[in-house]
């Protein structure tokens, strides 16, 4: 029996909590207003509203939600943004088939509050992970304009999940407190998968979630702090993108990690997808990574017997490989906090096979500084075009020395690419494009 | 609701089994296991299917489930009927099947590969008209590439349910074609065609995509058989692993000129990768060979057209069939003429176009003048490209900028000797509303709310008087939504009821019901299914970005000349140009259908690359002139198609005026643009 509350009702539904909210929503309560354009998190057409923030009901385990508030398009009939996205829709020609529809006005509803008195690339640039085939996007965009333009507000509110006690189903545990987390990975068993966000996980597993014995960390508050200290800030292992590129601090401290959490997937996926997924998980081209090396982060891995601290390009071991041990997970990941730089130059650059919602072919991550006693710092690191992020030490002693090297820098950044071609693209296009995307950062850091 | 909303109560969860296998013989099947899985309640091969087991919209070759052999990786072997989902893809994985593999016929076809059917080549044509001149010609230009194949990636996978209802077997699904279904289902099962009624609801999108049957056998044979109702959605691996695709193409075009830019001589050559089966391959080569040499006059062309069988799936009709694979060639060759020859691409253009009466491309007369000349000067001195100087010289310094443009014409309607007409029902309640009956869906292309202004403007009513039936086998024959004909085709015949009903209810009938059927004219056939009766035009100008040190292409903005014909709903044009270009855009820079030994290497949404609202252009504007068509008493066009295949070629223009690159591969990947700027540095 899983409880969710959607559209301000609570049911009670029997169901297995390792089902994905869309299937619970479609199937069991009859809501079929939330669309299946793919099951992957890559439409968009599933959008609900967790707690405030969209995100991919597709990617979003049923169990997870127990004393969240959910609102799908049906409960946007009443709502004050909702109605005016879809009036404005309608008035601008903007549905064709309609199928994408729901996903555009849910995330529109945020997008345009986000929006809302900005200039136009910024609605855009939330509107990155819904997909439509029809329209070519073009009067929904005019559509979410028109209604930004009216500054709507809803009564819909961010809010933290009510405190539910442990869920405790056959092959589901969902800790409350830290305590029940240390309790559960005393004798954690050999099947047990960790799941934060999911949007790894069930991609992965998408026709056999029901076979896996989970430990959902969602529940866990204390995991999703980001806390300040004088010489490093301590982000939660369940920190969201969002919650990342919205900080204050790292913004501050860490610029590069907050540049990157607005490049990983789009913003549904940043809303859901967790810093400590993003590390536990491995990808060779995971985004939040490279920003860590340059930072010389720590990842602060907890088991039953305690927590240890293991240096970011110590952890990752391989591609999908890290050392954390079974029982053991990542609790935090601290950065160290230097004060004062000056002459700073901070960038992300990633390339995919396209400008939104794209996995990376490769990925530069640079932050270049004059410290208070006047050192100059050149930290360079790589992403994609080796079976684990790389920082470049050579390019980085290059320009310490030679700070307009940049020729010569790049030139060093290929060279210590180490790619592999598969379907997104071929090894020599990596290391064209590694090198290329450290130029053209450094450009577009400098001349602007 | 759309067709994957609808679940009734008690329904069978479907799933297929499907062979992992491009080509082989297939020595068994075995379905023990898979019936062993509690829950299940049937597994259906080809031995249960009762009538034929072949069908085909132009020719029946393909099985409804494999048999003796497979063709196709993922073609389907057997149809599981469970209680659960889970149950079902349970079965699905156990049905054993024993093959003996068979060598692999890729693209394009090479000395040795296996013979699928009695021929290589389902379509070999060889047209043209007049003899090459033996003056030397001033200019002489070939334009070689290959496009690949491209999914429709309609939003809702095909999808749908099957149920009984009063002995009739209904059902409601993604389709495009209700009254063909009902023809293959009634075969399939050897039952009368009375016994079966499809009703095609609003769905999410098709594209061409969903002419050819796909769930709908499957849900038919699973209610037939077991009584019961059933469901059936493809997930989107197997959308993109099975469903049918844009046709690959080699193409090659060669032009000449004189020095004045009067073109002379134009040889084409296209091949197509038809697939397993034939499908819509026919009218996908026709439309090729038909607008390869573009709306523009030659002294002699020389036109060859085939189309090979292979291993890779099945290709069919896409939004533009055969336009973009075609229309590359000519207006990429036009580019090249015009930088040659110095002439500006605007003027090139006027100097050169068909006239009625002329013979155009493989040797057809064209009725009516092309309507290119003043889309033409307007998009000569729109905004974009006046200011296409100042663009360009802005560019960031790891940049180049360029702008480009292409003229295009495609046809609409069926071609000559393929329309078969429409008819459609409108009747008055006592109650004072209207009802207007139709069997074409509307798969999200608009065409209803032009049907409901154009019945309502004809009855001097208000649209909201009217109920519609639509998407329905058991209404009135109006053909399948396709071509770009449902406007035209049976636009009219809906314009036509509203104007005999209302004469009906002035003259105070006490039968307020009438029929409409109409067909337009014919052209004079070439082969069959060539010429069209007539041709839509489209100027497009665009303007992007190369960047210089990763290859990628952004394209900045898109501006658009468009006639028209009479506009029922210019919202709606607009609506069906910006999808159109979209996709087009996507052919052009992103998707690309992976195929290895048969195998699609990137069925998903992940690697399959869609362009999303930012890969769009920030601008698009779209300029509508209203001319309305001679040659149907509405005078309108069918607009659904034509901004897809000229996308493309503005943008391989665009790319060229910043790199001077052409490329021999669609989509043109940032890895080609790079080594293309490598090698000119290197020169
Ligand atoms: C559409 C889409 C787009 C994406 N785009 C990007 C992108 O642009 N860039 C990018 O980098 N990634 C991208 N991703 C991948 C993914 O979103 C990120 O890697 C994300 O950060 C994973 O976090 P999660 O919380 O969802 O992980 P989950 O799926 O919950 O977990 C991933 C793995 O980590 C383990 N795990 C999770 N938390 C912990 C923990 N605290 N301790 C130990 N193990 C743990 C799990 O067991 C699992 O093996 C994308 C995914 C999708 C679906
Ligand atoms: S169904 Fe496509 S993102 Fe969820
Ligand atoms: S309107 Fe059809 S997918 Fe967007």
């Amino acid at each position: 029996m899983t409880t969710v509350n959607v559209n301000g009702t609570k049911h009670a539904v029997e169901t297995d909590p390792r089902r994905p909210l869309l299937d619970v929503l479609r199937e069991d309560l009859n809501l079929r207003g939330s669309k299946h354009g793919c099951g992957e998190g890559e439409c968009g057409a599933c959008t609900v509203i967790v707690n405030g923030a969209p995100v991919c009901a597709c990617l979003v385990l049923a169990g997870s939600v127990e004393g969240a508030e959910v609102t799908t398009i049906e409960g946007m009939d009443n709502d004050p943004v909702g109605t005016e996205i879809v009036r404005n829709m309608a008035n601008a020609g903007a549905v064709q088939c309609g199928f994408c529809i729901p996903g555009f006005v849910m995330q529109g509803w945020d997008a345009v509050q986000r929006a809302s008195g900005k200039d136009p690339e910024t609605l855009r640039a939330e509107l990155g992970g819904n997909l439509c085939r029809c329209t070519g996007y073009a009067k929904i965009l005019e559509a979410l304009q028109t209604t930004a333009a009216t500054r709507p507000v809803s009564p819909i509110r961010a809010r933290r999940p009510d405190p539910v006690p442990d869920l405790r189903l056959n092959g589901y545990l969902r800790p409350a407190t830290m305590d029940a987390l240390r309790d559960a990975l005393r004798d954690p068993g050999e099947k047990l998968r960790v799941i934060a966000g999911g949007t790894d996980l069930m991609v992965q597993n998408r026709h056999g979630l029901e076979t896996l014995t989970l430990l959902d960390l969602s529940g866990l508050t204390e995991l999703t702090r980001i806390d300040s200290f004088d010489d490093r800030i301590e982000i939660g292992a369940g920190a969201s993108w969002t919650d990342i590129r919205e900080n204050a601090q790292i913004r501050e401290h860490a610029p590069v990690l907050a540049l990157a959490a607005a490049e990983v997937g789009a913003r549904q996926i940043q809303n859901r997808a967790t810093i400590g997924g993003n590390l536990a998980n491995a990808s060779p081209a995971a985004d939040g990574v490279p920003p860590l090396a340059i930072y010389d982060a720590q990842v602060l891995c907890l088991s039953a017997k305690g927590e240890r601290a293991v240096p970011i390009q110590a952890f990752i071991t391989g591609p999908g490989k890290t050392c954390l041990e079974p029982g053991e997970i990542i609790r935090a990941v601290s950065v160290p906090v230097e004060h004062d730089r000056q002459d700073t130059v901070a960038f992300f650059e990633k390339s995919g096979p396209r400008k939104a919602q794209t996995i990376s072919r490769a990925s530069v991550a640079c932050h270049i500084w004059t410290a208070s006693d006047g050192t100059r710092a050149v930290r360079i690191a790589i992403g994609a075009v080796a079976p684990t992020v790389r920082r470049v030490p050579e390019a980085e002693a290059l320009l310490r020395e030679t700070p307009d090297a940049i020729e010569a820098a790049a030139d060093l950044v290929r060279q210590a690419a180490l790619p592999i071609s598969d379907i997104r693209a071929s090894a020599d296009y990596r290391m064209d494009l590694v090198q290329g995307l450290f130029k053209r950062g450094f450009l577009r850091a400098t001349q602007a | 609701m759309f067709p994957s909303d609808l679940a009734s109560d008690g329904a069978l969860f479907l799933r297929l089994a499907r062979a992992d296998r491009a080509h082989a013989r297939l020595v068994s099947i075995d379905t023990t296991r898979a019936l062993a899985v509690p829950g299940v309640v049937a597994v259906l091969t080809a031995k249960d299917i009762p009538g034929d087991r072949l069908f085909g919209m132009i020719q029946r070759d393909q099985p409804f489930l494999a048999e003796d052999r497979v063709l196709y990786d993922g073609e389907a072997l057997a149809v599981i009927a469970a209680e659960t989902e889970a149950a079902a893809r349970e079965a699905a994985a156990l049905v054993e099947v024993t093959y003996e593999d068979l060598p692999v016929a890729g693209f394009p076809p090479a000395p040795g590969d296996p013979l699928l059917h009695d021929t290589r080549y389902c379509i070999d044509m060889d047209l043209g008209f007049g003899t090459q001149a033996d003056a030397a010609p001033a200019h002489d230009i070939e334009i070689a590439f290959e496009t690949p194949r491209q999914e429709h990636a309609f939003l809702e996978t095909e999808a749908g349910i099957a149920w009984i209802e009063d002995g009739v077997l209904t059902l409601s699904v993604g389709g495009q074609s209700p009254h063909f279904d009902v023809a293959e289902i009634a075969a399939g099962l050897g039952i009368e065609q009375t016994k079966v009624r499809v009703l095609n609801p609003m769905m999410g999108g098709a594209f061409g995509g969903k002419e050819d049957m796909n769930v709908q056998f499957p849900l038919a044979l699973a209610t037939w058989i077991t009584g019961r109702p059933s469901r059936l959605m493809y997930d989107r691996d197997e959308s993109i692993r099975v469903g049918v695709k844009r046709h690959a193409f080699q193409t090659r075009c060669r032009v000449t000129a004189d020095a004045q830019g009067h073109l002379m001589h134009a040889d084409v050559e296209m091949l197509a990768d038809a697939g397993a089966y034939l499908a819509y391959t026919p009218v996908v080569t026709n439309q090729a060979t038909e607008h390869c040499t573009g709306p523009y006059k030659f002294a002699s062309t020389k036109v060859r057209t085939r189309a090979a069988y292979t291993n890779n799936g099945i290709a069919s009709a896409f939004r533009g069939v055969g336009g973009p694979q075609s229309l590359l060639g000519i207006e990429q060759a036009m580019d090249v003429l015009a930088r040659q020859s110095g002439i500006d691409p605007f003027e090139l253009r006027r100097r050169n176009l068909l006239k009625a009466g002329d013979l155009a491309g493989p040797g057809f007369r064209l009725q009516t003048d092309t309507l290119l000349a003043p889309l033409l000067n307007a998009a000569e001195s729109g905004a974009l490209w006046q200011g296409r100087d100042a663009y360009r010289a802005a560019a960031p310094a790891w940049c180049k900028r360029g702008v480009g443009m292409a003229s295009v014409w495609y046809s609409y309607g069926l071609g000559a000797g393929g329309e078969a007409g429409a008819t459609v029902r409108l009747s008055q309640a006592p109650t004072g509303r209207f009802t207007l009956e139709l069997g074409v869906p509307d798969v999200g292309n608009g065409n209803l709310t032009a049907f409901l202004q154009i019945a309502a403007e004809g009855l001097g009513a208000r649209i909201e008087d009217l109920d519609y039936v639509m998407g329905d086998s058991a209404g009135p024959n109006s053909g399948a939504t396709h071509g770009s004909r449902t406007i035209y085709v049976v636009g009219n015949a809906v314009a036509k009821a509203a104007s005999e009903l209302r004469a009906k209810l002035d003259a105070g009938t006490d039968d307020p019901v009438v029929e409409a059927f109409f067909q337009p004219v014919q052209p004079e056939m070439l082969v069959r299914g060539i010429p069209h009766i007539d041709y839509n035009y489209i100027v497009q100008v665009t303007a992007l970005e190369v960047d210089t040190l990763t290859g990628e292409v952004s394209v900045a903005a898109i501006e658009n000349h468009v006639e028209t014909g009479r506009m029922i709903n210019p919202q709606g044009v607009e609506g069906q140009i910006d999808g159109a270009v979209a996709q087009g855009l996507g052919l052009a820079l992103y998707e690309d259908l992976v195929l290895e030994e048969g195998r699609v290497k990137n069925p998903n949404f992940t690697n399959y690359i869609l362009p999303t609202l930012l890969d769009l252009p920030a601008s698009t504007r779209t300029y509508l002139y209203e001319n309305p068509d001679r040659t149907n008493p509405l005078g309108v066009r069918g607009l659904g198609e034509l901004g897809l295949p000229v996308t493309p070629c503005s943008i391989a223009n665009a790319v060229a005026d910043a790199t001077g690159l052409r490329f021999d591969r669609f989509p043109i990947s940032p890895q080609a643009v790079l080594d293309g700027l490598r090698q000119e540095q290197g020169k």
